[in-house]
């Protein structure tokens, strides 16, 4: 049978759990089940074939934990193990219309960047369960997923190596979240839009605590809609679990009113339970499900962002015109853009514009990096700002959520290039009203590419409501009568086509004084002719505020709730003047960063750059690091001076005539060593290193061997600083350092971390030892010198 | 000042009254955890005679030394505070260097109303927390302990290959359960990791202090 006439029906029967029947049949507590499928194959086959019985229209193989992670130290391969259970499934259905499934779970690591498993390392681990077992199944089932990145993943390798049907199961926790903090409308949103067949929930609730959540995932999908409970919790004395068949069969009633379609039970269910659902479904049918109306909408892997009402999207990461932005590229200083991320949620941001395009650099590389570390700090959704399509699918495809692609136009190589990509990873997309002749001058014209743009997209089976029209902003000061032409594109666009519209706001004042007033005062006439996100610097309180007030005022935000929060409280600190006696060493003594960049600013006016840094700023950080030694200020302060002194570098940095670091006293490289993720004290050092005016090359963590020697050859560095935190790592950093001693015998290296003593760091073949960051600065000074 | 705010402090290396901004830093800190984090954990009992392979090397055998059975226990503090910590280090440093400190005392503090209320199911006289890394117990040990209490299906806890909790602020314990009084009840320097390094060891002190 097909897949397709089984959704014909009312409903589908999966099967119950499986390690649990394969306990009853003489399988050990804490042994591997997939081994079995070896060890005891009849009793595998017993368990599928007593579902068979049961009633189930698909059983999946035991092939759940078949993965190479898992398998590792078995005797098996994944393809044995694989190969091996689609037989003894096969078997088990043999002479009945049941379907069998590959059944993919978890990989038992969690992925970056809380974990160490790289998003395509995953994606090839499942590849290999696919490639196995796809000739002998009827669909792949994708279950017990608490992470959006890692079912990407998995449903990424399923549908690129095979053309079976998926059904995608997550696991969701009492607080309506998986353990990673994916919500059940994000997890519905990426799944369809990444080509999934079925969504649903499995595995660690009982049925009455799942209902919200399906609820919610129903109605942010089309797609057939899955439940596969757990019989409660077992029992931590009697491992007994807590819900019986007759109960759980009673509480799957309610997701048959719901119209859920495809049932199956997880932990702790059997055969029986699986023959209570089937007669009760068989007395109640489901109500045939109404499919709900998808508003418009992006998200994060925790966040969705619906655009019914105007929300902003910040501009700020973006390096054109921004000198200490590029300097960030070239350095791949990932903390600086991290940094603009934060800010700007904070401001307000509902979507963040990512552009990290710079002629001398690997654009795409650049963007891979930004995409995957911006995730990892904000949870709010990303528009993907390139030009080029390779770029655009690199970033599509390690984005763990639904993103917007800026953007396609009105010119025929670019929508069919562009397109395919879109729909492929599901994103929404900005189409530009600008076509080979440039930008039409006529609303009518402009109208007439975003209805070319609309069409194509739909050809493509991009929803309609996923494509986001631009009708570009021009300076007001060069082209004063096109500015009201836009806004009646944009109306036009708005009401005839039924589709959002973005439009980039700041540019209209471009060559004008007060830019700010002209640009508050367009976002505002742009909104109230319909403008759904904006493109802004939200740092800008007039910017994000009269978003907010349109909200407040379009009677969106109600009770103007939103706008109260935000504005209610104290007024923000501005960045407080300087006050006349209050010096650079005292602001940085007292770690007031921002006094400490006003102070710059004024000083600069008649001092010299480097005579501020030699003669002020670090003679303070001396003062603090000597205080720190002595025991009369701690960590905290010491950072807290060192970030001020960092509020003084970046106005240095601005301001400086040259083009790029000529305050930079040297470069060093640090990295956390291969295999260890505790990296919070290389981050201090770093911290320190910057202040102190050094240009750091920071790897991260989790950092092979071999790349701390590329990096420190291909930036040509003095100093490589190391760290490890576990004694089971410190094999890694042997490792490294024997590496560069090898390859690059002049360079120098320090090591740092909580189990290393001098005696150790000595015997591994360091140079230095630091016992603390400002050992490190003291051990960078002496080789700078 | 609570216990975990003591114990952050402790952890930061701070000795007495934290100044204004590290108090500033400590209190947006702790309010953070408490609203964003929301911890668990697992545990299951099973006799001493059942525990096979948890029982390996001569610090846990003491440890469960007139013991009839055992609880074998996992905790996580999640994902989420991975996420705070690495969002407060692209922040600003110092509010992350005091974030860190606060959720190891905060993973300490859960665990030990963990206990109580395993305590309370349990019944009888418990022995301290051991876990992996304590004196000869291997770390290499994380793994089984997330096997067995299927920790990951359950809390989200995983162990990389090099023996490292993920999420980070994690603990897998054994504790000992006895229907007797249980003399050692006090963990000392002797099973620490840190013993050769300890600043509080060199001036004759230990941390419990």
């Amino acid at each position: 049978m097909e897949i397709k006439t089984l959704l014909g029906r009312d409903y589908v029967l999966l099967d119950g759990g499986f390690g649990t029947e394969l306990q009853k049949r003489g399988m050990k507590s804490g042994e591997t089940s997939e081994i079995m499928n070896f060890k005891m194959p009849d009793e595998v086959r017993s368990v599928l074939r007593s579902y068979v019985e049961a009633g189930s229209d698909i059983v999946s193989a035991n092939t759940f934990g078949a993965n190479r992670l898992k398998l590792e130290g078995s005797e098996y391969t994944v393809e044995d193990v694989v190969k091996q259970a689609m037989k003894l499934a096969g078997e088990a259905v043999a002479g009945t219309d049941t379907l069998v499934a590959l059944d993919i779970g978890p990989l038992g690591q969690l992925l970056e960047p809380t974990g160490t498993l790289k998003f395509e390392e995953a994606y090839e681990l499942f590849k290999e369960i696919i490639d196995a077992g796809k000739s002998r199944a009827d669909l792949i089932v994708i279950e017990t997923m608490t992470d959006l990145y890692e079912i990407k993943a998995a449903l990424l390798a399923a549908k690129e190596n095979s053309s079976l049907p998926v059904f995608t199961y997550m696991t969701f926790e009492k607080n309506g979240r998986t353990f990673t903090g994916c919500s059940p409308a994000a997890m519905a949103l990426t799944l369809e839009g990444l080509g999934a067949d079925a969504v649903g929930v499995n595995c660690s609730l009982a049925p009455s605590e799942l209902r919200e959540i399906v609820k919610e995932i129903s109605e942010w999908t089309t797609l057939p809609l899955v439940i596969k409970a757990n019989a409660g919790l077992p029992d931590p004395i009697t491992n007994e679990y807590s819900v019986s068949a007759e109960q759980f069969a009673e509480d799957y009633r309610f997701f048959a009113e719901l119209g859920v379609k495809i049932y199956g039970g997880c932990c702790g269910t059997s055969p029986e339970y699986i023959v209570k659902v089937r007669e009760m479904l068989r007395e109640n049918p489901p109500k045939k499900r109404v499919v709900p109306e998808i508003p418009p909408a992006v998200c994060s892997y925790a966040r969705a962002v619906d655009i019914t009402a105007p929300r902003i999207i910040g501009e700020r990461i973006n390096p054109t015109g921004k000198k200490l932005f590029k300097e960030a590229l070239r350095n791949h200083d990932i903390g600086y853009i991290l940094n603009q991320a934060i800010q700007q949620t904070d401001a307000g941001a509902d979507i963040l514009d990512v552009n990290v395009g710079l002629p001398e650099i690997d654009e795409r590389e650049m963007m891979i990096s930004a995409v995957k570390a911006i995730q990892g700090v904000t949870d709010v959704p990303l528009q993907i700002d390139s030009t080029k399509p390779e770029v655009i699918e690199a970033a599509l495809r390690v984005y763990n959520g639904k993103a917007i692609v800026n953007s396609v136009n009105g010119e025929d190589e670019v929508l069919d290039t562009v397109l395919p990509i879109v729909k492929k990873y599901g994103a929404a997309v900005v189409g530009l009203t600008l076509d080979k002749n440039g930008i039409p001058p006529t609303a009518q014209e402009r109208f007439e590419v975003a209805q070319k743009i609309v069409k194509r997209a739909e050809n493509y089976g991009i929803r309609r409501e996923d494509v986001y029209i631009d009708c570009l902003t021009l300076t007001a000061s060069a082209e004063q009568k096109a500015v009201l032409e836009t806004l009646r594109a944009l109306s036009m666009v708005k009401e005839k086509l039924g589709v959002k519209t973005v439009l980039g706001v700041s540019n209209i004042s471009f060559g004008l004084p007060a830019r700010e007033l002209i640009n508050s005062t367009f976002l505002s006439m742009a909104l109230q002719c319909g403008l759904d996100l904006p493109i802004i610097n939200p740092n800008i309180t007039a910017m994000s505020g009269a978003v907010f007030a349109y909200r407040l005022l379009a009677n969106i935000d109600s009770d103007s709730r939103e706008f109260i929060a935000r504005f209610g409280g104290e007024t923000a600190a501005k960045p407080a003047a300087p006050k006349a006696e209050m010096s650079l060493g005292y602001a940085i003594e007292k770690g007031l960063r921002e006094e400490a960049a006003a102070i710059t600013e004024k000083m600069l006016a008649e001092t010299d750059p480097m005579e501020i840094v030699n003669g002020c700023l670090i003679p303070a950080l001396d003062a603090a690091g000597a205080d720190f030694e002595k025991g009369k200020i701690f960590l905290p302060q010491l950072i807290l001076s060192a970030n001020a002194a960092q509020g003084c570098f970046g106005v240095i940095k601005e301001k400086m005539p040259t083009a790029d670091g000529s305050v930079s006293k040297g470069k060093i490289v640090l990295a956390t060593v291969k295999g260890d993720i505790h990296d919070i004290g290389k981050n201090i050092v770093k911290t320190l290193l910057e202040n102190y005016g050094y240009t750091v090359i920071d790897l991260g963590k989790d950092v092979p061997e071999q790349t701390v020697v590329d990096a420190a050859r291909e930036h040509n560095v003095k100093l490589v600083g190391l760290s490890a935190l576990m004694t089971t790592t410190l094999g890694a950093m042997e490792q490294t350092i024997r590496l560069l001693n090898e390859q690059l015998p002049h360079c120098r290296t320090v090591v740092g971390g909580a189990v290393l003593t001098a005696d150790y760091a000595e015997k591994i073949g360091a140079d230095f030892y630091a016992r603390d960051a400002k050992e490190t600065v003291d051990i960078a000074k002496k080789i700078f010198e | 000042m609570s216990n975990v705010l003591s114990e952050a402090m402790r952890y930061l290396g701070c000795r007495g009254e934290p100044d204004e901004q590290t108090a500033a830093l400590l209190e947006r800190g702790e309010k953070a955890l408490r609203s964003e984090v929301s911890p668990s954990y697992c545990w299951l009992e099973a006799e001493k005679s059942a525990l096979g392979d948890f029982i390996c090397g001569n610090d846990i055998k003491k440890h469960l030394e007139g013991c009839e059975k055992a609880v074998l226990f996992a905790a996580t503090l999640g994902a989420q505070s991975e996420r705070l910590i690495r969002r407060a280090e692209a922040e600003n440093m110092a509010y992350a260097v005091v974030l860190d400190a606060l959720a190891s005392a905060f993973i300490e503090e859960f665990c030990d109303k963990c206990e109580l209320e395993i305590k309370a199911r349990v019944g009888g006289n418990f022995t301290y927390r051991f876990s992996p890394g304590y004196g000869d117990y291997p770390l290499g040990l994380q793994a089984m302990f997330i096997r067995r209490l299927s920790a990951d299906k359950r809390i989200g806890l995983t162990a990389t290959s090099n023996s490292i909790l993920i999420p980070r602020k994690s603990v897998t314990a054994i504790i000992g359960v006895s229907e007797h009084e249980i003399e050692h009840e006090k963990r000392s320097c002797a099973t620490c990791s840190m013993r050769e390094r300890c600043v509080y060891r060199k001036e004759g002190k230990s941390c419990g202090d």
